[in-house]
């Protein structure tokens, strides 16, 4: 074999020259993110951001290393990550459906997910200000409060 | 147009000071594998796209990519926060410092600044794609090698979803790259 238990590529004493990769793939000896075209299912929305994959068909898990918890603290923060959630689905099957536009139940998540992010940003603005341009509030308060890359910002 | 959202695509928030894992970090910005040369590689390939399918697909990646920089910056920027110099200098990061302060500047783990040469950008769709997927599989062992190296899990945590997305955008241009094949096949 190629790759030890961990996934990891190796070439030691038991490297075979005329080793056949593709039948391997095709056994199903190695994971094979690849050809996951196929869709099925998706998951929750915070199992997709914890995993950065709203695709269980193309999740791919590195060694042992488990997705980890999504931490918020403050009121703000925990209404920011549920848009955050919500963002990174709408990406996905953005992505997902710029190949594939006639899937009539990818389309149908994509509405669901993209309808509930506006009315959670519409409530977010009103008590936390502007996360983009193109929203109103009664003073200009876009350029106040904490930026992504400071702590806290999300 | 491009417009901005307050907002990083995965919650950032590293408290540890840990410099020389900003070293390495940095590349993930500024070096061959990194989300700046991802950006720039798909903005930069899209206007010559045939379909609507590769249009929206390469506008969508780059687009996606300029969080993923953003993220990379906003990690390296937490973890040198109220360094002092005795710290930078002990991390090998005097000559950073000496350039750019405590400023972010997208340069590689060993302190080479980007060019648009880490990128190609041919004219030619299997070409262009065929760089994509070989981009998207560097950044993702370029992200396998910064976890390994990484011991805080609030550092880990945000290298294992960028490294998940490299998965999911190899895949993406993988299919699109067969559907051109098969396209073309059927002209031939």
């Amino acid at each position: 074999m190629l790759f030890d238990k961990n996934g990891m590529y190796i070439i030691g004493d038991d490297y075979e020259s005329n080793y056949d990769f593709a039948v391997d793939i095709l056994n199903g000896k190695i994971p094979n993110s690849v050809d996951a075209k196929s869709n099925n299912g998706f998951y929750s929305l915070e199992e997709a951001l914890k995993r950065g994959n709203l695709f269980p068909s193309l999740y791919n898990k590195y060694k042992n290393y488990q997705p980890m918890e999504l931490k918020a603290n403050t009121a703000r923060e925990k209404a920011l990550l549920k848009i955050q959630m919500l963002d990174f689905a709408i990406n996905d099957l953005n992505l997902y459906l710029d190949l594939y536009p006639n899937d009539i139940e990818a389309y149908q998540l994509f509405k669901k997910y993209v309808k509930s992010c506006l009315e959670m940003k519409d409530e977010y603005t009103s008590i936390y200000g502007p996360l983009t341009l193109d929203s109103v509030t009664d003073d200009y308060e876009w350029s106040k409060g904490i930026w992504p890359w400071e702590e806290g910002g999300m | 147009m491009y417009k901005y959202v307050k907002s990083l695509p995965y919650p950032i928030s590293i408290k540890k000071k840990d410099l020389a894992m900003a070293k390495n970090i940095i590349t993930q910005f500024g070096g061959a594998n990194g989300e700046l040369g991802a950006a720039l590689r798909y903005f930069s390939q899209k206007f010559n796209m045939p379909d609507d399918k590769g249009r929206s697909l390469l506008n969508d990646i780059a687009t996606e990519e300029m969080g993923h920089a953003e993220m990379v910056s906003t990690m390296v920027k937490m973890l040198i926060a109220d360094a002092s110099l005795e710290e930078l200098k002990k991390a090998g990061l005097e000559g950073y410092y000496t350039e750019h302060g405590y400023g972010i500047y997208p340069t590689d783990a060993n302190g080479v600044p980007f060019t648009a040469s880490y990128f190609a950008s041919t004219g030619d769709i299997f070409a262009d794609l065929s760089e994509d997927m070989a981009a998207e599989e560097k950044a993702r062992a370029t992200y396998e090698n910064l976890i390994n190296l990484a011991t805080d899990k609030d550092v880990i945590a945000p290298l294992l979803f960028l490294r998940q997305r490299e998965i999911v955008h190899f895949n993406r241009f993988k299919e699109l790259y067969d559907y051109y094949k098969s396209e073309k096949s059927k002209t031939m």
